[in-house]
């Protein structure tokens, strides 16, 4: 009986955000399936999302679990069609497709130099001024585009795309931590 | 400390994987153009790759906590 309390709390404990992703995988297959083009890569996408959450380059918990997997799953996709598009156009240039940035499973030394650098990351982003932020995380972690930050936040176009370039300019110092790989 | 800041390769890669991700300014010629630059040295490709990797990983950082 002494114990139950200790129980119940267990019980109410946070679920882990791989619990929550697993319990929300077929909205996160449709946030996936809404950027790449077959199912296939969508089943992909998911999956390398979900590694990237589970032993991947967390850095802190994040307030809303699954907004974040939404936003992890749906970087990842954009990620996808990126090297999909270039890998398109290097054929519209007649060349053959294999210099290209393989995907395949990381090794623990670049999943440990991706922790430094989303770590340093954060920390960058965690020094600008507030609205900075505020317009970093609209593009870069909500998926809005400059014209509806404009809107949203009642400024003009130039002064979101100069706050993104600002950002993007801080960032940039923590491409070291990824060299030599 | 480092070149990074006056690497004009990966200033440049840089460059091109923030104009990419601006979907709407990014069109057909913007996109030939950044292929051009791909092929014409390995080297580009390469800080291109990590460029791409870096904004990646700054897509992962979550949210900062609200007050």
């Amino acid at each position: 009986m002494m114990r139950e309390p200790i129980d119940s709390a267990l019980h109410l404990s946070e679920p882990t955000l791989a619990e929550v992703f697993i319990a929300n995988r077929a909205q996160l297959l449709r946030v996936a399936r809404r950027i790449v083009r077959t199912a296939e890569l969508a089943d992909d996408v998911v999956q390398d999302a979900y590694l990237k959450i589970t032993d991947g380059p967390c850095v802190r918990k994040a307030d809303r679990p699954i907004g974040y997997c939404c936003q992890v799953v749906r970087n990842v996709a954009l990620d996808c069609c990126r090297r999909h598009t270039v890998e398109a156009s290097y054929r519209t240039f007649d060349v053959d497709v294999e210099a290209l940035d393989v995907a395949g499973a990381p090794t623990p030394d670049r999943l440990m130099r991706e922790r430094q650098a989303i770590q340093a990351i954060d920390k960058v982003l965690a020094g600008l001024p507030a609205r900075t932020r505020l317009v970093f995380e609209l593009y870069r972690l909500e998926g809005l585009t400059q014209r509806d930050i404009a809107q949203r936040l009642g400024c003009a176009l130039g002064l979101v795309n100069g706050l993104i370039a600002e950002a993007a300019q801080a960032i940039k110092e923590c491409g070291r931590l990824l060299e030599d790989d | 400390m480092t070149q990074e800041q006056d690497d004009p390769i990966w200033s440049t890669a840089w460059q091109w994987v923030q104009r990419e991700y601006d979907h709407e300014g990014f069109d057909a010629r913007a996109r030939a153009e950044m292929t051009a630059w791909l092929l014409a040295d390995p080297l580009h490709r390469k800080a291109y790759d990590r460029a791409a990797r870096l904004w990646l990983l700054a897509g992962l950082v979550p949210p900062a906590a609200k007050e």
